[in-house]
């Protein structure tokens, strides 16, 4: 067999594997104690889960194949959409709003890039059954509070509404080519390309105003950004979704958490499937978002009775890059004691004491490099034993020798 | 401190002298062959690296912003902002073929042997038309590939077209036209909003 494996997949072990545990635990926690209960969907679904037209994902990023039938199955290109389709397939009836957290790894068929493979892992919230304000701000709120926790320091989220776009796009009445070209110039911030095309279209009065300024409508809270927006606002839909932000900031507030957001009302790449609020937090050394979230109030009701939601999806090889270009890379585990085996046996009984206290403590089978471990535990088959420390060796007495060590 | 990538050579002249008329702080002399050069008042750090490369080190986040060609940026599809179109480096990218070829469409040719130093840009052009060229990538001297008989087309860069005409060679269809483009980092573009925005009005502001 080939030592190697495929393109886009990675294995991991020692520090990067512990790490990578430590913060899908760190997430789920947190995500507990906001009342998220944890949801496991299934690592491969019908491939038509994944391409209904609100879909995450175009076909070619999709990882396909054949089952056995010849259904064509997928690779889960992401976790919204399975957690979009249980809830709207199953947990419908139940009580709402209801509240889930994921955890796993995703697959998307496209180019490798900053820490993210074709395999890369995705924890995530999401908040079904509630189009209010306050679940946004539920969402982002935990967003911007897991990433503190994670310990990534000067992040800064993005917010912005699709609202206000689509109820320009509404406005100019343009075509879908038309909305395409807009929506990549905006997503450039090529002012240039977007004065071209309010030339192009002959734009002129409030709608052209309103185009231009959009690229303007970017900084961080309190710097009138919304009251900008507000002013430039065509129709009821933008009035509607500058309206909505203000309210979603006053949650940031109750949170603390409002200076990290930054508005972005040109910030109109976005999944299909969003409709409202969306947001990306971005990182010092990372060149991309490493959270990205959203409200997609038209997903759930592609596979059962239609209902509001939001949530928000973290980018655990991203966030892990960071962290590592912050505090280095991870050491790799070591156990806290090396127990060395004696004749009487009681090496074992050692070491289970050991464990049972919530120690790391590993029986030595064969040749050992000593060194690797801070302390090692020889039994000197007296009731006593030696326990040798980076700063000399001492003799303890086998009963109650745990509460000694430390 | 901020990071701007330069793509070294003929551009590099350029940008440097509208930065220095946008006020921003000029690169420190020092050894030319250094890649990361300070700026004088310490406030950057200028990195010299190939026109085509500018866009990857903006788009991974190794530099914050730079100055690029928009065909490098299209060529290596860097996900980066283009807020600012520079006036300088203006070219265009086109098909070339030599003189003495037959004049018809190119959609009439089979399977072509296209040399170029834009193998992304040169295989969707092809490919859009439903021409199944073969691409031979060239890192440098791609007029030379007709001359040698390597390929039948080219895909390249042309200024004045100078070099196509001394290579006996003419321009058939432009791909796409080019020129100076101000690019950030998706995320440096959040995090050090205020520099950024604030180095970007100067720049605007000096620009015709």
């Amino acid at each position: 067999m080939p030592p190697s494996i495929p393109r886009g997949v990675a294995d991991y072990f020692g520090g990067p594997a512990l790490r990578r545990r430590q913060l899908e635990t760190l997430l789920r926690d947190l995500a507990r104690t906001w009342g998220y209960g944890e949801i496991i969907p299934p690592i491969f679904e019908y491939a038509a889960t994944f391409l209904t037209e609100l879909g995450a994902q175009s076909v070619e990023t999709l990882y396909r194949f054949f089952d056995r039938d010849g259904q064509t199955l997928a690779l889960r290109p992401d976790l919204t959409v399975p957690a979009a389709r249980i809830v709207g397939s199953k947990l419908y009836d139940q009580p709402l709003p209801q509240r889930y957290f994921y955890a796993g790894p995703v697959f998307r068929y496209d180019e490798p890039r900053a820490g993210r493979q074709r395999e890369f892992w995705q924890a995530g919230v999401e908040l079904m059954g509630a189009g209010s304000p306050d679940a946004d701000g539920e969402v982002l709120a935990l967003a911007a509070l897991a990433l503190q926790r994670v310990g990534l320091d000067a992040f800064r989220f993005s917010l912005g509404h699709l609202g206000y776009f689509h109820g320009l796009l509404a406005e100019l009445g343009l075509d879908d080519a038309a909305a395409t070209a807009l929506q990549q110039a905006l997503d450039r911030k090529s002012a240039d390309d977007v004065r071209g095309l309010t030339d192009a279209w002959g734009l002129t009065g409030r709608p052209r105003d309103a185009v231009l300024g959009l690229l303007d409508l970017f900084g961080p809270q309190g710097d009138g950004v919304l009251a900008r927006a507000r002013s430039l606002a065509l129709n009821n839909v933008m009035r509607e979704a500058v309206d909505w932000l203000v309210e979603v900031e006053g949650r940031l507030d109750l949170y603390g958490v409002k200076a990290l957001f930054d508005i972005d009302l040109a910030d109109v790449r976005a999944m299909n499937y969003y409709t409202g609020v969306t947001f990306k937090a971005y990182a010092p050394g990372i060149g991309f978002s490493v959270v990205n979230g959203g409200r997609y109030d038209n997903l759930v009701g592609e596979f059962g009775p239609g209902m509001p939601a939001v949530g928000c999806a973290f980018y655990l090889d991203r966030i892990l890059l960071a962290q590592t270009r912050r505090q280095g890379p991870p050491p790799d585990p070591v156990p806290d004691l090396l127990i060395l085996p004696c004749p009487c046996g009681d090496h074992v009984r050692l070491a289970q004491e050991a464990r049972d206290a919530g120690l790391v403590a590993a029986i030595a089978l064969g040749p050992e490099d000593l060194a690797r471990y801070p302390r090692r535990v020889r039994c000197q088959c007296d009731s006593s034993l030696l326990l040798e420390t980076p700063s000399g060796s001492h003799t303890l007495p086998v009963t109650g020798w745990l509460e000694r060590l430390f | 401190m901020l990071t701007i990538a330069l793509p070294k050579g003929r551009m590099a002249d350029d940008a440097l002298t509208w930065l220095a008329r946008a006020g921003w702080s000029p690169p420190a002399a020092e050894d030319a062959r250094k890649l990361v050069i300070p700026s004088e008042d310490g406030s950057l750090a200028y990195l010299m690296v190939k026109p085509m490369d500018v866009p990857v080190f903006v788009e991974q986040g190794a530099a914050d912003m730079g100055i690029a060609g928009l065909d490098a940026v299209r060529e290596r599809a860097a996900d980066v902002y283009e807020p600012m179109l520079l006036p300088f480096g203006h070219c265009r990218l086109s098909v070339a073929a030599p003189a003495d070829r037959p004049d018809r469409p190119l959609r009439l040719e089979i399977s072509p042997r296209v040399a170029t130093k834009y193998p992304r840009l040169a295989e969707a052009y092809f490919r859009g038309r439903g021409i199944s060229a073969e691409f031979i990538y060239l890192n440098g001297s791609v007029e030379l590939g007709p001359l040698v008989d390597m390929a039948d087309l080219i895909v390249d860069i042309i200024q004045t077209g100078s070099t196509l005409r001394a290579n006996n060679l003419v321009e058939l269809r432009e791909i796409m036209s080019s020129q100076g483009v101000f690019i950030v980092n998706r995320a440096s573009y959040r995090l050090h909003a205020a520099r950024i925005q604030s180095l970007l009005r100067a720049l605007r502001a000096v620009l015709p």
